[in-house]
C-alpha cells in the first residue's frame, strides 16, 4: 500500500521500519537483535539531548527555491533556521540555484492558542505569506505543541487551496512523534508527492502525439529510449554539491544523462522527476519511501544500496547501475580508469594514515561506509556509532561483519557522554565525526575530522582522495587537540569512565 | 502580549533559558522537552549568535527526556526522575533544574513534585516551568533566575561594598562575557566588590552571596527588574537602576557619577577614573580623524534591528558621543506591555531633540521591509541589527553590523562594547563597515 496515495500524515520509522536507538555491542550481535525486531526495546534509563525530525524538515525544504517556509508552532520551533541561512544560501549558489534570503514565519502559539487551537493563526499567517511574497510554494511544518493540541494543518490548507496563489505543503514533523530523525525524510517526502505534480503536463511541457506525425511509433521508441537513458540522483542535504557533481560526472562517463532531485528543485521541475529510466538513491537510510511511491504510482525502478563511499562500494553502485541500463562495459573500464589514477594519488599519502586508529560517529550508513573505506586505506577502525539503526541497513552491517568481523558498534542519537566514554577507553588517533560531536573528541585530546560537509568532496572517487588528504594533514599536526585537550575540563566525574559505557542501555531485552 | 504572526523571530522559546542555567558554573539543566528543542534554541542562542558554546556542560550532553509519543500519552514524569537521578551520580553538578517544555506542560506533567522527591539529597533539584508558548528565552531567563534566588537562603549580614550584578541575559546578549568582565573590574575599579554569578568566574558561591549584597545594580531597560524587586522583596537589598549598559565617554561618566551618588563613592576617585576614561578614549579617536573624514560620504542617520538593552546603549553612544541621527527602533523581543512606556522614556533620554519611533514587536522582519521601502539614499544609512538583517544590507549595500541575536558569523570571544575601550570597538567596527561598503573614496 502506498501511504502517500492513502494517509494525510505520514507513518513514523518506529511503526514502519526495524528501528532502534541504543545498543552497543559487536555489529553481529546488532544484526541478531535488529533480525528480531527488538532493537527499539532497547531504551536509555538516561539520555541526553538527541534531535527532533523538525530540524531536517526544516533544513530539506527550505532548499526550494521561491518557497517559504511557515513553521506552525511556539516561536521557538524554527529558531535552528538561523544556522540554516548560509548553508543553503551557499548550497543553492554551488548547483547554480537562484535562491533569495530564506523567509520564514512562526505562527507564534501562544497560551491562549494551545486551549482553543492554533488554525486560525495559520490560516492568517499562510494568507499573510501569499499576500505579502507572493511564493511558488508555502511550506507549513508543524511542531509538538500544534499536534498535541490537535490542529488539522491538512484542513487549513484544504479550505485555503482556491483562495491563495501558492501552492501550499503541509508537512507532518512533530518531534515527540518518532525516536528517529531520518523520519523527516518520509515527513518531507509525504507533502513533496501528495501536493505537487510529479509528471508533466500534456501541451505545456510535451506536445502529444497528434495523428500529423510522420511516424508516431517512432516518436515513442525515441521518447522511450530517452527516458531509459535518464537516471535521477536522489539527494539529501547531507550530501553536498561536490559529491552531486562526482556521481553526476561517473553517470555521464558510461554516457547516462543525469538530473538531481530532491533538494535545490524547483516546484515546477518536479513535473520531470517522472520522465527517467531509473532512480538511484544516494544513500539507503534517505529513499525507500519516495522511491517505492514513484515506482508503484509511475512504474519508475529504482536502486537503493549503501553510498559510493570508498573503493569498492563505488564499484558497487556504479555496476549497480550500469547493469540496469546495460552499460557494463563501459562502467567497467571507468572504474578500472579512475581506481588507477585513485591509487597513484593515494600513494604519498598512504605511509601516514596507515594503522591509524579511527572511531566514527554520525548517519547510520555513512559510518559504515566510511568505516568499509577507512580499512581500504588500512586505518584500524575502533568502533562506529550511528545515530540510530533500521532494517535498510541490513545489506551494508552484513558487508562490515565480514570485512570487521567482531567491530563495535554502538547505536546512539548523540548521547556525548557514551561517545566521551569510549574515546577515553579506546584512545583512537582520529575521530570522524558529524556535528558536533568533534567538540567531545577534542576535548577528550583526539583529532576530529568531519564525517561530512556539504563543501566538500566525500563520494566516489575524488571523495576518497580528499578523505586520505585530509586524514594525512589532520594527523600532521595535532596541536589545537592536544592543548585544548590538556586544557579541558570534562563535565563528568571520573567515576564515569571506569564504567560501562552502555550501563544506561536496556540491552538485555535485545534477545528476548 | 506576544506578536500574532512573526517573521524571522530574533528570540528563542522559552526553554532557551536553560542557558542561563548553563552560565552558572555547576548548575546542570535536565530537560523535559522534546529531542530538538535544545538544537532549536542553541542555534539563535549560542552557535549562529557569536560562535558560543556553553562550558563545560556543553548543549550536547544536556540530559533531556527527549519528550515520545509515549510520554505523551502516559506522561514522563518517572523518566524525568530517573535521569535526574542519574545525572546527580555521574555529573560534576552542584546543583540541577528540571525544566519543563511546551509538550510536557500541555500533558500536564508535574516536575515540582519530581523535584521534590529529591528533597534533602545531597543535590538541590529545583523545578522551572518553560513552556514556549508562553513566552521567550527572556521570559524562560526569568523562571530559571527566579527559582534559584527563590532557593537562596537569607546570610543574615550585608557585606560590606558587595554589589550584585544584573540586566545582562547570559548568551542571548551576544557580548554577554566580555561585558560582565568589564563591569567586573569597574566596580572594582571604583571601590566596590562585585559579586557576578554568571561566567569564567561566577558559580554557586556567587549565587549563595546574592543576599548579603549592600545594593543590587541592574543595567539593562527591563530584564531581570523583576529579580531585583524579588531580591528587594526577600533579602531587602535595595536596588541601583541604570537603564543602559554604558558604552562611550559620556554614557559611562554618567553612569559612574550616579552610581557613585547612590553607594556614596568617594566623589574625586569617580571623576579621575571619568577623566582618564576619556583622555584615553579621544586620544585613540583623534589619531584616526584623517581616515574618518576621507570617508567622504559619511552616513549619518540609523536603524536599529534588536534587543532592547544593546539598541539603548547604542543609541545613547550613537546620538551622544558619534552625532549620528537616530531614523527608527526595532526592538523585536516582546518587550512586556507593563514594561514598554519605561522603555521608551529610556531611548528619549539623550541629548538631542528629534523624532523617531520606537516600535515594540515580536516581529523581526518589520525592520528590513520598512528600511527597503523607505525610498532614503541607502548610502545615507548605517543599519544594526542581527544576521537576518545582513542579506538586505549586502543587496543595497547598507553599512551594516550585526549586534543582536543571532549575530551570524561572528566570533563573540570576550568582546564588549562596554565603557570607554568597549565604544573603540564599536567606533571602530562601524567605520570599517562604512568603508568595506565602498563609502570610503580615499
Amino acid at each position: 500500500m502506498s501511504y502517500i496515495s492513502d494517509s494525510k500524515t505520514p507513518p513514523v520509522r518506529d511503526s514502519r521500519l526495524k528501528i532502534g536507538i541504543g545498543f552497543g555491542g559487536s555489529v553481529g550481535d546488532l544484526l541478531r537483535a535488529s533480525g528480531k525486531g527488538r532493537l527499539l526495546a532497547c531504551d536509555r534509563s538516561f539520555c541526553q539531548v538527541s534531535a527532533c525530525q523538525l530540524h531536517l524538515t526544516l533544513q530539506m525544504v527550505m532548499t526550494m527555491p521561491d518557497s517559504v517556509t511557515i513553521v506552525h508552532g511556539a516561536s521557538g520551533c524554527g529558531a535552528q533556521i538561523h544556522t540554516q541561512d548560509f548553508p543553503i544560501r551557499s548550497g543553492s549558489a554551488a548547483r547554480g540555484v537562484k535562491r533569495g534570503e530564506l523567509i520564514w514565519m512562526s505562527t507564534n502559539l501562544g497560551e491562549r492558542d494551545v486551549i482553543s487551537g492554533g488554525e486560525g493563526k495559520l490560516r492568517e499567517a499562510i494568507l499573510l505569506v501569499d499576500r505579502e511574497y507572493r511564493p511558488r510554494v508555502i511550506f507549513v511544518a508543524s511542531s509538538c505543541a500544534p499536534n498535541i493540541i490537535g490542529d488539522d494543518i491538512d484542513e487549513v490548507a484544504d479550505t485555503l487551496r482556491g483562495e491563495v496563489a501558492a501552492d501550499i505543503i503541509p508537512l507532518h514533523c512533530p518531534g515527540f512523534k518518532t525516536r528517529v530523525v531520518a523520519t523527516a525524510y518520509d515527513a518531507v517526502y509525504h507533502g513533496l508527492a501528495r501536493n505537487l505534480e510529479l509528471a508533466p503536463r500534456p501541451h505545456e511541457d510535451f506536445a502529444p502525439p497528434n495523428g500529423l506525425s510522420r511516424d508516431i511509433d517512432e516518436d515513442k521508441r525515441e521518447y522511450a529510449r530517452r527516458k531509459a537513458r535518464t537516471v535521477n540522483l536522489i539527494n539529501a542535504s547531507s550530501i553536498g554539491a561536490p559529491d552531486e557533481r562526482e556521481l553526476t560526472e561517473l553517470l555521464r562517463a558510461i554516457g547516462l544523462n543525469v538530473r538531481v532531485y530532491t533538494e535545490y528543485v524547483a516546484a515546477d521541475d518536479f513535473r520531470f522527476l517522472t520522465e527517467a529510466g531509473l532512480n538511484v538513491s544516494m544513500c539507503a537510510v534517505h529513499d525507500d519511501y519516495l522511491l517505492e511511491h514513484i515506482k508503484e504510482k509511475h512504474g519508475t525502478p529504482y536502486i537503493i544500496s549503501s553510498m559510493p563511499l570508498g573503493i569498492a562500494e563505488t564499484r558497487e553502485w556504479l555496476l549497480n547501475i550500469a547493469a540496469r541500463t546495460g552499460d557494463m562495459e563501459r562502467a567497467e573500464a571507468v572504474a578500472d580508469a579512475r581506481e588507477a589514477e585513485l591509487r597513484r594519488g593515494l600513494a604519498p599519502f598512504l605511509p601516514q594514515i596507515k594503522g591509524l586508529r579511527v572511531l566514527l560517529s554520525g548517519g547510520v550508513i555513512r559510518v559504515a561506509a566510511a568505516a568499509l573505506a577507512l580499512k581500504e586505506l588500512g586505518c584500524q577502525v575502533v568502533a562506529v556509532r550511528p545515530y540510530h539503526y533500521d532494517d535498510l541497513s541490513d545489506p551494508i552491517y552484513e558487508r562490515l561483519e565480514r570485512e570487521c568481523p567482531g567491530l563495535s558498534v554502538n547505536v546512539a542519537p548523540n548521547q556525548a557522554f557514551e561517545l566521551v566514554n569510549i574515546i577515553k577507553r579506546e584512545k583512537p588517533d582520529v575521530v570522524l565525526s558529524h556535528g558536533g560531536s568533534g567538540v567531545w573528541a577534542t576535548k577528550a585530546g583526539a583529532v576530529s575530522v568531519p564525517l561530512m560537509s556539504p563543501n566538500q568532496n566525500y563520494f566516489a572517487y575524488t571523495g576518497m582522495y580528499e578523505l586520505a588528504r585530509r586524514l594525512a594533514r589532520a594527523t600532521q599536526n595535532d596541536a589545537l587537540q592536544r592543548r585544548v585537550g590538556e586544557n579541558a575540563r570534562l563535565p563528568f566525574k571520573t567515576g564515569w569512565y571506569g564504567r560501562d559505557p552502555y550501563s544506561y542501555i536496556e540491552q538485555d531485552r535485545a534477545f528476548e | 502580549m506576544k506578536s500574532c504572526i512573526v517573521e524571522q523571530p530574533r528570540t528563542a522559546c522559552a526553554i532557551g533559558g536553560f542557558y542561563t542555567a548553563l552560565a552558572i558554573p555547576g548548575i546542570v539543566p535536565v530537560l523535559h522537552c522534546g529531542p530538538g528543542c535544545v538544537s532549536q534554541s542553541a542555534a539563535l542562542l549560542a552557535s549562529a549568535n557569536g560562535a558560543q558554546n556553553a562550558h563545560p556542560f556543553n548543549e550536547h550532553i544536556i540530559p533531556c527526556t527527549d519528550f515520545g509519543e509515549a510520554d505523551v500519552v502516559f506522561g514522563g514524569g518517572e523518566r524525568l526522575r530517573k535521569n535526574i537521578e542519574n545525572v546527580a551520580r555521574s555529573y560534576k553538578a552542584d546543583m540541577i533544574l528540571a525544566i519543563n517544555g511546551c509538550s510536557a506542560e500541555i500533558v500536564g506533567d508535574d516536575n515540582e513534585e519530581v523535584a521534590r522527591g529529591f528533597s534533602g539529597g545531597d543535590i538541590p533539584v529545583l523545578a522551572v516551568e518553560a513552556a514556549g508558548f508562553r513566552g521567550n528565552n527572556l521570559y524562560g531567563h526569568s523562571q530559571v533566575l527566579k527559582a534559584i534566588l527563590n532557593h537562596v537562603e537569607p546570610t543574615g549580614k550585608a557585606v560590606g561594598g558587595q554589589v550584585n550584578v544584573w540586566g545582562v541575559a547570559p548568551f542571548y546578549d551576544t557580548f554577554w562575557a566580555g561585558t560582565l568582565e568589564k563591569i567586573g573590574e569597574a566596580l572594582t575599579e571604583a571601590g566596590l566588590a562585585p559579586n557576578i554569578i554568571y561566567g569564567r568566574n561566577g558559580g554557586l558561591d556567587k549565587v549563595k552571596a546574592v543576599p548579603s549584597a549592600e545594593f543590587n545594580l541592574l543595567l539593562g531597560p527591563w530584564v531581570d527588574l523583576d529579580i531585583v524587586r524579588l531580591l528587594k522583596e526577600r533579602f531587602g537589598t535595595p536596588y541601583f537602576h541604570y537603564p543602559a549598559i554604558p558604552v562611550g565617554p559620556t554614557e559611562t561618566a554618567r553612569f559612574l557619577r550616579e552610581l557613585g551618588e547612590f553607594a556614596g563613592l568617594d566623589r574625586n576617585r569617580v571623576e579621575t577614573r571619568a577623566k582618564e576614561g576619556e583622555e584615553r578614549y579621544y586620544h585613540y579617536i583623534r589619531r584616526s580623524l584623517l581616515w574618518v573624514y576621507r570617508c567622504r560620504a559619511l552616513p549619518k542617520r540609523y536603524y536599529i534591528n534588536s534587543g532592547a538593552s544593546t539598541a539603548l546603549s547604542l543609541h545613547r553612544y550613537l546620538v551622544n558621543d558619534m552625532g549620528l541621527i537616530p531614523c527608527k527602533i526595532f526592538l523585536p523581543e516582546d518587550v512586556p506591555e507593563e514594561h514598554q512606556e519605561r522603555v521608551e522614556g529610556y531611548f528619549r533620554d539623550v541629548e538631542l531633540d528629534s523624532p523617531y519611533d520606537v516600535v515594540f514587536t515580536g516581529d523581526g522582519g518589520l525592520a528590513a521591509q520598512e528600511i527597503a521601502a523607505s525610498g532614503r539614499p541607502k548610502w545615507s544609512l548605517f543599519y544594526f541589527g542581527s544576521v537576518w538583517d545582513e542579506p538586505l544590507s549586502n543587496n543595497e549595500r547598507i553599512p551594516f553590523l550585526s549586534v543582536s541575536a543571532p549575530q551570524g558569523n561572528v566570533m563573540a570571544m570576550d568582546k564588549t562594547y562596554f565603557g570607554y575601550d568597549g565604544a573603540l570597538r564599536l567606533y571602530s567596527d562601524y567605520y570599517e563597515q562604512v568603508a568595506s561598503k565602498g563609502l570610503r573614496t580615499s
